[in-house]
């Protein structure tokens, strides 16, 4: 018998979570969907097999799900139940999918880097869980908590005779669920995550953002000191709206918000700007007689606004030696909230033709839930609705897609300064094989396989090891393949998709590429698939990507933890564990109870 | 309640038209046949080729709780076929008596030989009967003699309604709607 400890356990119980939960989440951007009956298969068989594999090792479900055997059956399961005409996961470089769970001694399950692997998330995401935010914007706390499950996906009780706090993270502040040390902890403890891109979410002034540039800031600086490397950097927000009347005026706050933005660039390590066109400021609004009522004013980048703040920005970061970058939110159209039409990416192509000397990332790429198909044609695509296809028309249409800038003597382009970023479209589309390969084909052909970054909408996800794992695995069927004129699918050479990265006898040399190795050794950095994981990125922004990286301590990780639990409010310790949750509310229910609270406020 | 009776108001002059523009065109110089279109069941698209005029419209019904707000918004187009002369630097289209909420876009796409896009322009509502034109770049530098295909339309997205109980919040209108007359167009 063992001895009776003098101490409890005050934590709870690390979950039972399969490695790839496929069920319906939601980056809070819009409402979760009823699950499919795909979807459900795929759980019910991811569970089976766990349930035997793990009797079969004598080991706990908890232990089992955090192994790569456990994302093995996760991506068995997904092919098992979506694999169809146009794609299928499989792990093996010869692109045979398993025909089994069996195999799960697999190398793409497992955290450490593949090679050639570079994964840079352009899409990152924590708060200030301190913020002064959460007093003067109360209503964007109750959105956060519905908004996520990783906030208030469980309620609290009594647990064993303890106290239990909030959501995933067990956190007695929900909101601490969404802060720092969580975000560290699933992004460079629990993944294989190389550098992330914390980036901005959308409020000024900035010191009631739920980021503050200077939060973020520590963020950054704690993560590189950690590890003695550049393991993260930085976005900041900017919004040319604030104190917009009509069109044809200044918007009242927009000479105090060049001025803060300025200062930004000028004392802050910012690699680009985010922006929501769809972000109004509820104060004011077009007027009648068929303007706005309530006040809507999001913007275009072709509208004053829009173009106002293009220049600025190209202003700001030549003067301080920024990287030209401005990043905006296309698609997800926040289920009747924010002016939904200006998430539409019809102006894409129109500013990234005027501003050929900065590069634009489509966050989303303007996906909006649609089933994902090929594109259908111009002729039947409204540039103006809210889908990828959209996207794709808003470029073709100003000429400035991919197929516009296809070198000699080569069959793919890209182009010259429109990065498609997958966050949440990737989350969205990776549980159904034949949609993942028609995202990915069609972004390939018309926006270019150097101009995919995978961005992974974390930490409102939860941990984006799965987004990575199905990315190494997502393999094109010979349909495809032919379909979308990329022979080796996601495998083939960036620079000319029609080789083989992973072949050595691609290497001898290339008529039409300068720089083409011709070393006869397979070059997997090269792919397609690594482009999109981060190479993409790592170019964009001017990073290394070879370049050494230190580890991240978990015990430094840790540390910060030790400090918080000083906090009286918060009496509880966290182990650092993969937690296999996902953070986005699961339910219709959940994302709309916030939006009875009489004090919400976008 | 004055908000629900101004979008009314604006969707019965928008559907039911039964206010006469202020300064109709119905001799349009263009010649016009009916476009590609969009919609799906909460949108109304009408065109006429004869006056140049293209009425789209959307009720916003579909309840919020829907998946993403998923939908085909409104799309009307005329197409005119003309012939590229040399040096043509830009297609100007003109319209007349724009009735537009907010968010309707006026949308000019010039394609080439082959489908072969040459160029493209854009305004933007809310118009109030205003008069005016849209200017389309030839990014493509067509070919003297190149048969072009002029596409004009009005585009907006799909909309959603607002959930009930956040009326009053932005987000997608009850109605979306536009109505312009293109009486005419200039190659330059």
């Amino acid at each position: 018998m063992n001895p009776k400890l003098p101490w409890k356990q005050t934590w709870p119980d690390i979950p039972e979570d399969v490695a790839i939960d496929v069920m319906p989440a939601s980056n809070g951007e819009y409402v979760p969907k009823p699950p499919t009956r795909q979807q459900l298969a795929i759980m019910r068989l991811q569970d089976e097999k766990i349930e035997h594999w793990r009797r079969r090792f004598s080991m706990d479900r908890r232990s089992f799900v955090r192994t790569a055997a456990a994302y093995a059956i996760g991506i068995w399961a997904i092919n098992a139940v979506t694999a169809g005409k146009w794609g299928s996961y499989a792990f093996a470089s010869d692109g045979i999918p398993g025909e089994d769970a069996d195999e799960l001694e697999n190398p793409g399950a497992q955290l450490a880097n593949l090679p050639g692997e570079f994964i840079l998330d352009t899409q990152g995401h924590h708060l200030d869980a301190g913020g002064r935010w959460r007093l003067e914007n109360p209503g964007f706390e109750e959105f956060l908590r519905l908004w996520t499950s990783q906030a208030m996906g469980q309620m609290p009780g009594m647990e064993n005779g303890e106290i239990r706090g909030f959501g995933f993270g067990g956190e007695l502040d929900p909101m601490e669920n969404l802060g720092r040390y969580h975000y560290f902890k699933e992004m460079f403890l629990d993944s294989s995550t190389t550098v992330s891109l914390l980036t901005a979410l959308p409020n000024l002034p900035d010191a009631t953002n739920i980021l503050p540039v200077a939060y973020a800031k520590e963020t950054v600086d704690l993560a590189n000191h950690l590890s003695n490397s550049q393991r993260c950097f930085m976005h900041a927000f900017a919004q040319p709206n604030r104190g917009f009347i009509k069109n044809g005026m200044t918007p009242i706050h927009q000479a105090e918000d060049f001025a803060w933005m300025e200062t930004t660039a000028k004392n802050m390590p910012i690699f680009g700007w985010k922006l929501y066109c769809g972000w109004g400021d509820t104060t004011f609004g077009t007027p009648p007689p068929l303007g706005s009522s309530p006040p809507m004013n999001g913007w275009w980048f072709d509208d004053d606004n829009g173009m106002a703040i293009v220049d600025h920005i190209r202003t700001i970061c030549e003067r301080y030696d920024r990287p030209k970058v401005i990043c905006t939110h296309k698609g997800l159209a926040f289920n009747g909230t924010f002016d939904s039409a200006k998430f539409s990416p019809r102006d894409m192509g129109v500013v990234g033709r005027q501003n050929p000397d900065i590069k634009f990332y489509t966050y989303h790429c303007g996906y909006d839930g649609e089933y994902m198909e090929a594109y259908p044609g111009d002729e039947k695509v409204n540039s103006s609705n809210r889908s990828v296809d959209a996207f794709i028309k808003s470029l073709r249409e100003n000429l400035w897609d991919a197929t516009q800038f296809i070198p000699k003597g080569l069959e793919h382009g890209n182009t010259v300064n429109m990065y498609a970023e997958l966050g949440s479209v990737w989350w969205n589309v990776m549980n159904d094989a034949d949609q993942a390969a028609h995202l990915l084909g069609k972004l390939i052909t018309f926006v270019g396989p150097e101009r995919i970054v995978l961005g992974t909408d974390c930490i409102w996800y939860g941990n984006p090891q799965p987004q990575f794992v199905t990315m190494r695995a997502l393999q094109f069927t010979p349909q495809a393949k032919e379909f979308y004129n990329l022979p080796y699918g996601l495998d083939g050479d960036r620079f000319d998709p029609r080789r083989n990265a992973l072949s050595g006898s691609s290497y001898h040399g290339h008529p039409n590429v300068k720089g083409w190795p011709k070393d006869g050794r397979a070059h997997p950095e090269r792919s397609i698939r690594n482009g999109i994981l981060g190479r993409n990125a790592a170019k964009a922004y001017g990073l290394d990507p070879d370049a050494h990286r230190g580890m991240i301590s978990g015990d430094r990780v840790q540390e910060m933890r030790d400090a918080y639990i000083l906090n009286p409010m918060t009496p509880k310790e966290m182990a650092t564990f993969r937690s296999n949750q996902i953070v986005g509310p699961r339910t219709r229910r959940e994302f709309w109870r916030f939006v009875t609270s009489p004090d919400y406020t976008p | 309640m004055k908000r629900i009776s101004t979008i009314a108001t604006a969707a019965a002059l928008l559907v039911a038209g039964t206010v006469a523009p202020a300064e109709a065109s119905p001799s349009a110089t263009a010649k016009y046949s009916e476009g590609p279109s969009n919609g799906d069941e909460s949108t109304y698209h009408s065109v006429d080729t004869g006056s140049g005029e293209i009425t789209i419209f959307q009720h916003n019904t579909r309840q919020a709780g829907t998946v993403h707000c998923v939908g085909e918004g409104p799309r009307a187009t005329l197409v005119a076929n003309d012939v590229a002369r040399a040096g043509a630097k830009a297609v100007v289209v003109n319209f007349v008596d724009a009735i537009m909420t907010e968010h309707p876009v006026i949308d000019v796409l010039v394609e080439g030989k082959g489908g072969r896009i040459l160029g493209h322009g854009a305004d933007f509502g809310p118009k109030y009967y205003e008069n005016g034109s849209v200017t389309a770049p030839l990014f493509g530098h067509p070919k003297a003699g190149e048969p072009l295909r002029i596409l004009i339309g009005l585009q907006t997205h799909a909309g959603c309604l607002p959930h009930p109980f956040v009326l009053g919040l932005p987000g997608s209108r009850f109605v979306e709607g536009a109505r312009v007359t293109f009486p005419s167009y200039e190659i330059k």
